[in-house]
């Protein structure tokens, strides 16, 4: 069982550096990465099965941002949407529970057809969603910026590596182009 | 490139059509599943215990849902379900699904059963919070709940009066509580009546009556004896101020001088419950008949009222009055389960709503409550203010086995106006009563097949609830008969007494009353076993405790008396010194007035004397 969760780990590991070396080093301008990134975060922050999350999805495809960069912004920010539940779930209590002036919209949202399985009216899916909200364009402007850096030192060194070109040689790659900015 | 195209990827749109597909696709694959864990995760929430189904099958289309092998453990008895049914099949609105609304239309439940034993436990180890928080509930009413024991021990040895310590007697702290008032009262007195010396204006007035009474027109002339009317008057007008200022004092001593007298009168009180309160502590026995009712079926009552609080817990929680948003524990998950809060009302269909249910109930067996009923109820739903009509439900038994076995099952839920009223009424003839431990008793009694009944009444805060069995033919099994005589007053004596009390008793009465708050009600037991075993025992050992009650009087009274002689002394000062310094100058003080008054009259006759 312990080798089986330290497996579990380690290929967690694995994707995450996977999708920072896909994200970091893709075609896309920094912006594109970044607009991932902030967009994916939404994944690790808000509870995962949401309505909410199907229609993110549903924009990182359509919208020309990185999908890697996405995938990055979603396992980057898992660990911290636990941690910060705590927090989302105060936030959602200040909403929710005490009457307020947007006590209407919750109740509004909360009849409404379709909309009302977007669990809005749960203390930590408000609460994270409208941390997300808050953190998205800081995210987005730190996740741009650190971008350019690396690209303008790290990558200039390791893009010549063996590993990198037999990856981007690969099948694999080909598929993934398909989504790359 | 255009501002769309650059910002857009159409490239992606099949694959996302694609996803979506596949999402529905999953969707539908798991929804059975996800009915299946939806049901036993809310049937478990609100339980307090799992909540097991075999299979779901929902239809959209069709709107049916039918659920097979539902399974609900009984949260007092993990081994034991609450209820097994084969299967339940259900009529549902689709509409009210995309809001999250689930309205059942029509549900039949085939092959119900209860009490069915269970292959492995059903306790689950993390409750709900709103359970957990209301079966601690229930606990701790239950250990509140005083069941005295037959112990006849204290009459034995020498009753050690020391163990009631004159700091625990309420009636010593009232005495030298009412001690302490009786002086602030007199303390107040004394300070309203300082510096207000009646007796000089009393007594000039009555020196001027006197004067009047002496004046004559002649020498005084017809001026004189208008400025004498005239002292007079205001003398008078003295007086009159004078009698207000110690009608006001009277009136407001009179009231304090009552309530120490009702103290005093409590005093007698508090010592009766000193009494009662030393005679616990010396742990001597109760031989009133609901006292030893309570000690012999005090422990069964607890196991039957523990599941009938939590129930109703469970539909003041799940069934509330009002529109009041709701709060409720979010749905299980990896994430932080939060706070999930509902909004009843606008204009919607109610979160959860049977319209109608029909159950067939089937009891197994062989014994003559054995055969098949049928239960019906309505209106069930989470939002009675907003579905507007109470749940009821009705049973009845449609075909038996053997014998004359009977089930009546009449309730009303109404939570629909902001005042709960609930009533219920069950009766079961023939059920298979169980066989249960007695308290004091070295054995138990069989109570074999018999009447059970219950009767809940509850209007807002208040419940009424009382619980009958009846057994005409019980049988007494006694673990162990004494094979010597045992020792007066050993508590194996008293097992044999009772022992001896019971035997002959076939027919067998017990009652629990539960009244009060719901949250935590007031146990009585009676039973018409413990009326016989107070009786044996106040034959036997009534002399005994009427000798120990008196010991125990003179002690408590001797304890008291000093203090509670000197607040009835304080008391009684107080009370004498308001008859004399202000009942006395008031009797005066009119005397004086009525005498001053009469000659004024008389003056006042005179032709020529002008009374101002």
């Amino acid at each position: 069982m312990r080798v089986r969760r330290d497996t579990s780990i380690v290929l967690t590991i694995v994707k995450i550096v996977q999708s920072l070396v896909r994200a970091l080093n893709s075609d896309g301008t920094p912006g594109q990465v970044a607009a991932g990134i902030a967009l994916g975060s939404v994944f690790g922050l808000t509870p995962l099965v949401s309505l909410h999350n199907l229609a993110m999805l549903a924009a990182i495809m359509l919208l020309n941002v990185s999908v890697p960069g996405a995938i990055l912004g979603f396992l980057v920010f898992m660990p911290i949407g636990f941690a910060l539940d705590p927090l989302f779930d105060a936030v959602g209590s200040g909403l929710l529970l005490e009457p307020n002036a947007l006590t209407p919209l919750w109740q509004a949202i909360y009849h409404a057809p379709v909309l009302s399985w977007s669990h809005v009216n749960n203390t930590v899916t408000l609460g994270s969603l409208v941390g997300w909200a808050v953190l998205a364009w800081p995210i987005f402007f730190a996740a741009r910026w650190g971008v350019a850096r690396y690209r303008a030192t790290i990558y200039q060194r390791i893009r010549s590596w063996t590993f990198v070109r037999s990856v981007q040689a690969s099948k694999v790659y080909n598929v993934y182009r398909m989504f790359r900015p | 490139m255009s501002g769309a195209a650059r910002w857009l990827r159409w490239r992606a749109l099949v694959p996302l059509a694609l996803v979506l597909t596949l999402v529905g696709l999953a969707w539908v694959l798991l929804l059975d599943r996800a009915v299946e864990r939806g049901v036993e995760a809310a049937g478990t929430a609100v339980v307090g215990a799992r909540v097991d189904l075999a299979s779901a099958d929902l239809q959209l289309a069709e709107g049916a849902v039918t659920l097979r092998g539902l399974a609900v453990t009984n949260p007092d008895r993990p081994m034991q379900n609450l209820l097994e049914a084969d299967e339940l099949a259900a009529d549902i609105a689709v509409g009210p699904l995309l809001s999250q609304r689930v309205v059942v239309e029509r549900l039949s439940a085939r092959g119900v059963r209860f009490g069915t034993a269970r292959e492995t436990s059903g306790a689950i180890d993390r409750p709900s919070a709103a359970s957990r928080a209301l079966r601690q509930r229930v606990d701790a009413w239950a250990t509140g709940i005083r069941i005295p024991a037959l112990s006849v021990g204290g009459l034995q040895s020498a009753v050690d009066l020391a163990r009631v310590a004159p700091d625990s007697l309420r009636s010593l702290q009232a005495a030298r509580a009412l001690a302490d008032r009786a002086a602030a009262v007199e303390s107040e007195f004394s300070q309203q009546l300082a510096g207000l010396d009646p007796g000089p204006r009393i007594d000039s007035a009555r020196a001027l009556a006197s004067e009047l009474q002496r004046a004559n027109l002649l020498t005084l002339g017809v001026g004189g004896a208008t400025a004498m009317v005239g002292r007079a008057r205001r003398s008078l007008d003295g007086l009159a101020g004078l009698d207000r200022t110690l009608t006001t004092i009277d009136a407001a001593m009179r009231g304090r001088v009552t309530d120490l007298e009702a103290g005093v009168r409590g005093l007698a009180d508090a010592r009766a419950d000193d009494v009662r309160w030393a005679m616990g502590q010396l742990d001597l026995p109760v031989l009133e008949g609901p006292e030893v009712s309570t000690a012999m079926f005090g422990d069964l009552a607890l196991q039957w009222a523990r599941p009938v609080l939590f129930w109703l817990g469970v539909i003041d929680r799940y069934l509330p009055p009002g529109l009041d948003p709701r709060r409720l524990a979010g749905s299980k998950r990896a994430r932080r389960e939060g706070t999930t809060v509902h909004y009843p009302g606008g204009g919607a269909d109610p979160r959860f709503l049977v319209e109608r249910a029909d159950l067939g109930l089937v009891l197994g067996g062989a014994g003559v409550a054995a055969g098949a009923y049928a239960a019906q109820l309505t209106g069930l739903t989470t939002d009675p203010a907003i579905y507007g009509q109470p749940l009821r439900i009705l049973a009845g038994r449609t075909e038996g086995a053997t014998g004359p076995a009977a089930l009546e099952l009449a309730a009303v839920v109404d939570r629909v106006s902001d005042a709960t009223r609930d009533s219920v009424r069950a009766r079961a003839r023939g059920v298979a009563l169980p066989t249960v431990s007695v308290g004091g008793l070295d054995g138990q009694v069989a109570l074999g097949q018999g009447t059970a009944e219950l009767e809940v009444a509850r209007e807002a805060d208040r419940l009424d609830l009382r619980w009958r069995v009846a057994s005409p033919a019980v049988e007494w099994i006694r673990s162990e008969a004494p094979t010597v005589r045992p020792t007066r007053g050993s508590q194996a004596w008293v097992a044999d007494l009772m022992w001896r009390a019971v035997e002959g008793i076939r027919d067998v009465e017990i009652e629990m009353d539960l009244v009060g708050d719901p949250r935590a009600p007031s146990l009585a037991v009676r039973s018409n076993v413990g009326r016989a075993v107070a009786q044996s025992l106040r034959a036997e050992l009534g002399r005994e405790v009427r000798r120990v009650e008196a010991d125990v009087r003179a002690h408590v009274d001797g304890l008291v008396r000093v203090e509670a002689d000197a607040a009835e002394a304080r008391v009684a000062a107080v009370r004498d010194q308001l008859a004399d310094r202000v009942g006395v100058p008031r009797e005066r003080l009119a005397a004086a007035e009525a005498e001053l008054r009469a000659q004024l009259q008389r003056l006042a006759r005179i032709p020529g004397v002008r009374i101002p």
